[in-house]
């Protein structure tokens, strides 16, 4: 129902229904905001991309070819928008494979104490701010937006398993980073699924 | 037979390493078909996937969790509301607008027809209708003029027809219902449809723009409406071409 609802959004927005747009907008800012703030980091940058991430879709309606969910296109947008805007600003290299690049680890091993949730959060903010954009983007894609792998490679354009090697990678550097206290923690919460 | 036990070492490696690839998915509950089954059956036997799906899940959750952003979409709005007003005053829409392929795209699956035909076919809906609405207004005014034109006659010029909008009705809606909420309103249909199969429709009188507004609240009240509008001057010249 949802997904109809978005499409026929979207075919109102194709014939510059202003008032579908309106809503359309309302609908996935929070998710552009929230995806664009993580991927970047960047809080100085996030309103003017999820701005042009919307004008894009404003303007471009009529490209969507319905054979993927909305939702799919629209964060392939935000993503290609968010990854020009990086390389504009010089926070990322020009070259393709990302996850070629060798990655120093400059983080210092924290001593075990007790954590609390919210010291939890700060620590695994920090560690993702450390993994490379690119392994950032299918973290939180995956996590957050409880995309699957496939859809992932449609938003960033590249192959489904550039999309397990990101990830392969981004776990493994998690582990490094997060202290070891962290890591129980983490795993005391792991029980079922957050989706 | 070390051979046989050797490849069977080299497949039960392959599936670890492939379970263990897609346990982030496994996790967040994406995973179908034979991978699903794959990684399924290999975590209830092997203790390191489980050990590691445990974490991601705890890894999911705190992500999922740590949602604590005070945004507001009010203000953003408000500024792309702006930029595309000011892109619209910039750029009267033309052919190429937005929507054009969609909507034809739409019209086609729904008649069947190849999407490169379809503005004929639309171009054709419109004369049949213009004809129609033509002849509805013949037959009015005949009655009060008493006077004989035959079918062949051109419809007659609009003398005091001069507020236009733009009205965009859905696939479903039938020639009859059209005919009859433009009868209601006192509208005639001057052009169209555009390749968006937008008609121009033209007003009884021009009205004041509070007036116009009313009427196209009529408009868009109808379910067989799917976008009523103000028309430009030339945006109408345009669709008429």
């Amino acid at each position: 129902m949802k997904a109809e609802h978005e499409i026929e959004l979207i075919r109102r927005v194709a014939i510059q229904d202003r008032l579908a747009f309106e809503e359309l907008y309302l609908l996935y800012h929070r998710r552009l905001f929230r995806f664009i703030l993580r991927y970047t980091q960047r809080l100085d940058l996030v309103e003017e991309v999820v701005n042009d991430v919307m004008l894009v879709i404003w303007q471009q309606a009529d490209r969507f070819g319905e054979r993927s969910r909305l939702s799919t296109w629209i964060f392939g947008i935000a993503y290609r928008t968010a990854l020009k805007r990086l390389r504009s600003a010089g926070r990322i290299p020009d070259g393709p494979d990302i996850d070629e690049l060798e990655i120093v680890d400059h983080s210092e091993p924290e001593p075990d104490a007790e954590l609390s949730r919210k010291q939890l959060q700060e620590l695994l903010a920090d560690a993702l701010a450390q993994i490379s954009p690119e392994q950032r983007a299918v973290v939180e894609l995956t996590y957050y937006h409880g995309y699957s792998y496939p859809e992932i490679a449609q938003i960033v354009g590249c192959p489904p398993n550039t999309v397990k090697t990101r990830m392969y990678h981004a776990r493994q550097r998690l582990k490094k980073l997060l202290p070891q206290t962290s890591r129980g923690l983490i795993d005391q919460q792991g029980v079922g699924s957050w989706l | 037979m070390a051979l046989g036990s050797n490849n069977a070492r080299q497949r039960a490696r392959e599936i670890h390493q492939q379970a263990w690839e897609s346990l982030p998915w496994y996790a967040n509950g994406t995973l179908e078909g034979a991978e699903l089954e794959l990684v399924e059956n290999h975590v209830s036997t092997c203790v390191t996937c489980r050990s590691e799906l445990k974490f991601l899940q705890g890894l999911g959750l705190q992500i999922h969790s740590s949602d604590a952003l005070d945004t507001s979409a009010q203000q953003g709005l408000s500024e792309i509301m702006s930029r595309i007003d000011k892109q619209l005053g910039a750029a009267i829409p033309t052919h190429n607008q937005p929507g054009r392929r969609l909507i034809i795209g739409r019209f086609a699956n729904l008649l069947r027809i190849p999407s490169a035909a379809l503005p004929r076919v639309l171009a054709a809906q419109a004369a049949l209708i213009v004809l129609l609405v033509g002849l509805i207004v013949v037959s009015y005014r005949s009655d009060s003029r008493a006077t004989f034109r035959t079918l062949s006659d051109p419809a007659p010029i609009s003398q005091g027809l001069s507020t236009q909008i733009r009205v965009l009705f859905v696939e479903q809606a039938s020639e009859k219902q059209i005919r009859e909420l433009l009868l209601e309103q006192g509208a005639q249909i001057v052009a169209g449809p555009s390749p968006l199969g937008v008609y121009t429709v033209a007003l009884t009188s021009d009205l004041d723009p509070p007036e116009t507004e009313k009427i196209l609240d009529q408009f868009r009240s109808r379910a067989i409406v799917r976008f009523a509008d103000r028309s430009t001057t030339r945006a109408a010249s345009e669709e008429a071409e």
